[in-house]
């Protein structure tokens, strides 16, 4: 036996043969992953959407359902939250492996559509029947006479206020169809003051705020066209002016606590509000029901201040999300039956109710409302009388620059908040980079 | 030329050497040197990732001459190199000399210091820091007990970035167990001739220890300004991913992610890229430079 420290022959070639499996193990499993086509003669589909955790139980009960109804369709469902969702999709979409059913939103949805990765849903309308659904819940998705989206529901922003909390402090709940922004600040400061160490009102740092107060000038963050700015130097450095008038009134959180919430990813759960410290905060109505959940009071909701004798109605409701197809689906026909189950199914309808907004099918609105909580009717009754105002539609977002502007706006509001900015030289500085982007 | 020509065995042999040296070969050219070179031809393009890229020659560079959040996010980064880097071997190497006096228990402590090293650039670690340093955080609450209102240390944009400071120069226990490797590498007897020359401890330290010490000083010092110049985590995790508040924690990957994937801009962010192996490649070519003026090989060198 010579050589005997050193491996032979034979098992050298079965190292070399080990390796290279291993190696074609990895590759095959690479191949593997793309898995959109047929198992066992079912036509699989993949279907992606951001939420919370309430919204992935319930989309998975909506699944098993239209499985049941559908025994020819698998679906492959991924989901994830809000962050990650986008930034999944981006590269998805550049490795050409979009999902074939996916939940999008506004203005993100634009870079999508303007580049061709969406499905024209006209091109299916013979399985994806959009008769019941209101011609204005759609027109945000309708671009260049394609249809690329179909709204999972109607939301709208306003104002959450915590009755308890106002009967503490001693405060009377503003008649929201009078206030003005001036008496929102004094709301707060009075609360604030008041012997009940409560916070009048959460610091907005979103941009949820600025769209009415625009509109409430006449303006709104677009022209109506989508092609150029639509707001003035001036009507921004108001917004900006206000804001720094509520920072210095005392009456909300300091700067910094708001910044650690809002980097912390916080959810409505751990809101202010919600945890019986604050009384007001501004926010996406549906939210009213987690909102609720988490502070275990009923909670009302007010319309924006500023709309008795404003120039333009400030509420708006529009759909907050909508659903959409891949260009590239090998499936539209499937793709097109699980979009036309999810918005014009009552059945599920009752399993969602209002997580992605009021549906904007009547027929199904009409199936779910016996079931509906008491916050649920009262989101219902906020966005009624939000388009009682009779409000214009809010114009659509510039593809190039829509997106880039929550982001603009809320590091530039931190710069005002924290003041390394005046009201003016952010609403400058806003415009520009916004015109930087177009 | 003739070369010498090889045994049969010795052919074999490297065969099998090639085999085994593929796995690595693969890896290098599929997940580092391909997206290089694709990243090069996406940094002369406008590419959006949703549709193909379009050839734009140098834009993407003329275009960084002009972005003021590019030159915040340099001025932010340098700063944060510029005050971690020399702190963090400083404080490695001072704890590296106190466990080098032969305390009992070196393995643990060993293990103890070198664990953040293991953590700090990860999730957890950064949300962690979100707490301590929070506006209620524990720091605030020890402050407190003396009667100091301190401010939210990662929230107010004069503070954010000196926390994150900390968080790295807390991460110290890789450079420390290389010191201690060096602190062994001295002979004895250079101290004992330092002592009966009357030398003190500071003068020991100061004429034995650094001395003999630079090389890895250089070693410790090259490989922190490489990595921290390239620092991510800490603050995406610490920022909620904003570089926030007002760009005060905007690092330079930071910002890059952000353009690449947030905006979809991926040409500007690959020319980003580049721009970043420009500098840190200079700052290296820097570091080596001036290493000839005080890094002492012992040799004559």
């Amino acid at each position: 036996m010579n050589h005997s420290s050193r491996p032979s022959r034979r098992s050298r070639l079965r190292a070399v043969g080990l390796t290279c499996s291993v190696f074609a193990l990895v590759l095959s499993a690479g191949c593997a992953a793309d898995s959109s086509g047929n198992d066992g003669g079912k036509t699989v589909i993949r279907f992606n959407w951001w939420g919370s955790d309430v919204r992935h139980e319930q989309t998975k009960q909506m699944i098993a359902l239209f499985e049941k109804e559908h025994q020819n369709i698998s679906v492959q469902v991924e989901y994830s939250n809000w962050d990650d969702y986008w930034k999944k999709l981006s590269t998805g979409a550049a490795a050409g492996d979009m999902p074939d059913v996916l939940q999008i939103t506004d203005p993100f949805m634009y870079s999508y559509i303007d580049n061709g990765q969406l499905m024209d849903l006209k091109k299916v309308k013979d399985v994806l029947n959009t008769d019941k659904l209101p011609p204005n819940s759609m027109s945000m998705t309708t671009v260049k006479g394609g249809l690329y989206g179909v709204p999972a529901g109607d939301s709208a922003f306003g104002v959450a206020v915590d009755p308890a909390a106002f009967k503490k402090a001693g405060v009377p709940i503003p008649d929201d169809t009078k206030w003005s922004w001036d008496d929102y600040v004094k709301t707060a400061t009075a609360i604030a003051k008041s012997k009940s160490k409560l916070v009048g009102s959460v610091m907005p740092l979103y941009p949820n705020m600025v769209g009415p107060w625009l509109r409430q000038h006449g303006e709104d963050y677009w022209t109506e066209d989508g092609s150029e700015i639509g707001f003035t130097e001036k009507t921004m450095t108001g917004y900006w002016e206000w804001v720094v008038k509520l920072r210095d009134s005392g009456g909300t959180t300091s700067p910094e606590a708001a910044v650690e919430a809002l980097a912390s990813g916080a959810g409505i759960e751990q809101n202010l509000v919600a945890q019986h410290k604050a009384a007001m905060t501004e926010m996406s109505v549906t939210q009213l029901g987690a909102l609720e959940a988490a502070s275990g009071r009923e909670t009302k909701l007010l319309l924006f201040p500023g709309e008795d004798g404003a120039a333009q109605v400030g509420a708006y409701t529009k759909p907050g999300v909508f659903y959409g197809a891949s260009a590239r689906t090998e499936h539209p026909k499937e793709a097109a039956q699980l979009l036309d189950f999810l918005v014009n199914s009552p059945e599920a309808g009752k399993i969602g109710k209002f997580d992605r907004g009021v549906p904007v099918n009547p027929d199904v609105l009409k199936a779910i409302t016996p079931e509906l909580s008491p916050a649920e009717k009262r989101i219902a009754d906020y966005l009624r009388r939000a388009n009682a105002l009779k409000p214009t539609a809010v114009h659509l977002p510039n593809a190039e620059a829509g997106p880039a502007v929550p982001e603009i706006f809320q590091r530039l509001n931190e710069d005002v908040l924290f003041d390394r900015l005046s009201p003016k030289a952010a609403a400058k500085k806003f415009i520009s980079e916004i015109k930087s982007q177009l | 030329m003739l070369r010498s020509p090889l045994s049969q065995a010795a052919r074999k042999e490297e065969r099998t050497a090639w085999v085994f040296l593929l796995p690595w070969f693969v890896g290098m050219a599929g997940v580092t040197l391909g997206p290089m070179i694709a990243s090069l031809y996406f940094s002369m393009t406008d590419y959006n990732l949703l549709s193909s890229p379009e050839w734009v020659g140098f834009e993407n560079y003329s275009k960084m001459l002009d972005d003021p959040r590019l030159r915040t996010s340099l001025s932010v980064t340098f700063a944060y190199v510029a005050l971690s880097v020399p702190l963090l071997l400083a404080v490695a190497l001072a704890l590296a000399m106190i466990l080098n006096r032969g305390i009992r228990g070196l393995a643990f402590y060993r293990s103890v210091y070198y664990l953040p090293s293991l953590l700090g650039a990860s999730v957890a670690v950064g949300i962690l820091w979100r707490q301590v340093f929070g506006t209620d955080g524990l720091v605030n609450k020890f402050l407190g007990l003396f009667g100091i209102h301190g401010p939210g240390w990662i929230s107010n944009p004069d503070t954010a970035l000196y926390s994150l400071v900390v968080l790295h120069v807390w991460t110290f226990g890789s450079s420390m167990v290389i010191f201690l490797a060096g602190l062994r590498q001295i002979p004895e007897q250079y101290y004992e001739a330092a002592a009966l020359d009357g030398a003190g401890r500071w003068h020991q330290f100061r004429h034995v220890t650094v001395p003999l010490l630079t090389p890895i000083i250089f070693f410790n010092l090259v490989l922190q300004v490489i990595s921290s110049f390239q620092s991510f985590t800490q603050a995406f995790v610490v920022s909620g991913g904003t570089g926030g508040p007002s760009d005060s924690t905007l690092f330079y990957s930071l910002y890059l992610y952000e353009e690449g994937f947030g905006r979809l801009h991926m040409g500007y962010a690959s020319a980003m890229a580049w721009l970043l192996v420009v500098v840190v490649g200079a700052l290296t070519a820097i570091n080596f430079y001036f290493s000839k003026r005080w890094v002492f090989y012992g040799d004559g060198k």
